[in-house]
């Protein structure tokens, strides 16, 4: 799985199978401040992700 | 987004169902006013724009505060929506209101002194207009209240809410973003093919704010709703602040002293 991480510009390639929710913790990222794209369609928490899936995790913080 | 239970279709629905209810509850606009969008074009400001402009005649103010790499792309974004929306728009630079940029005044606290010149360009700009709609959100209002809480700053919540006053030359400013979570605006946007670029301020990592923000996202993870209750809360008090009638001597805006503390760093910059 292929991940982009907009807010430090990262791409992670993973072995990943579960939940956005799931990505999320795993990552230490708070799923309060982002959202989700799998295959640049916006899903929620509870949606399950493969292996083969490209990833986006958006900001929502105001950037200042 | 967290809530399962909304498709695209009511997700939209529901968002612009919120923002209206938030402009009848609280009384934010009047038949007949004149309405400038303070924009900055990140997503809150470009969905407030796509949002009021479909009952309203808006035009868009923004301010360039001079800090290179990061407002450059919002710019771009807005610039291409209100072109393509017919909205107009006009960008004022700290330089207009004969203040160095952001970057060469190189301040000891970035966010303060921004504020107060993005204020008096806000107040300077907007003359002819009887509002000004600002993207704050539900996030932006909890995260103030609690800073002026933890500073133990209570006089300054009466500064606070969903609408302020006008006051002689100065426009009434309103938040039809009241009660919309910041993720939310973000979901609008994404959901309404409005583009809006992520670009993060060097400075804000050194805010108090920032530090709040991260506080406030860590307790409504684990207490839902947590940023609501802090507003509505805060809506069920009344706060007062003793109506100073001081102007400042060089510039005339509004002032705690002879002169305002934006007239103070553009004589020092």
């Amino acid at each position: 799985m292929n991940v982009f991480i907009e807010r430090t510009k990262e791409e992670k390639t993973l072995s990943f199978s579960g939940t956005a929710q799931a990505l999320l913790e795993s990552l230490g990222i708070n799923p309060e401040t982002v959202l989700v794209l799998k295959n640049e369609v916006l899903v929620t928490e509870d949606e399950q992700l493969e292996d083969n899936d490209e990833i986006k995790i958006l900001t929502v913080i105001s950037g200042g | 987004m967290s809530n399962p239970a909304r498709c695209k279709t009511h997700f939209i629905e529901q968002f612009e169902k919120r923002a209206w209810e938030t402009i009848e509850r609280f009384d934010l606009i009047q038949e007949g006013e004149r309405i400038c969008v303070a924009a900055s074009g990140g997503k809150d400001s470009l969905a407030l724009l796509h949002i009021l402009s479909k009952k309203y005649a808006v035009d868009a103010l923004s301010v360039d505060e001079g800090i290179p790499g990061y407002r450059d792309s919002t710019l771009d974004d807005l610039r291409e929506y209100c072109a393509d929306n017919r909205v107009n728009l006009r960008i004022v630079s700290f330089e207009d209101l004969g203040a160095e940029p952001l970057y060469k005044q190189n301040p000891a606290h970035p966010c303060s002194a921004c504020g107060v010149l993005r204020r008096k360009a806000l107040l300077d700009y907007t003359i002819e207009y009887d509002l000004v709609a600002t993207g704050h959100n539900l996030d932006d209002e909890a995260q103030s209240i609690m800073m002026n809480l933890l500073r133990n700053q209570q006089h300054l919540l009466a500064r606070l809410g969903p609408r302020t006053a006008a006051r002689d030359g100065v426009a009434a400013r309103i938040k039809p973003f009241y009660l919309t979570p910041e993720k939310e605006i973000r979901a609008y946007c994404i959901l309404q093919g409005i583009t809006s670029n992520f670009s993060e301020c060097p400075n804000i990592v050194k805010s108090f704010r920032w530090q709040v923000q991260e506080a406030l996202n860590t307790l409504e993870r684990e207490q839902p709703g947590s940023k609501l209750n802090i507003v509505e809360e805060f809506l069920s008090r009344t706060y007062t602040e003793e109506e100073s009638n001081l102007r400042c001597q060089e510039c005339g805006g509004p002032s705690s002293s002879s002169l305002c503390r934006a007239c103070q760093i553009i004589h020092a910059s």
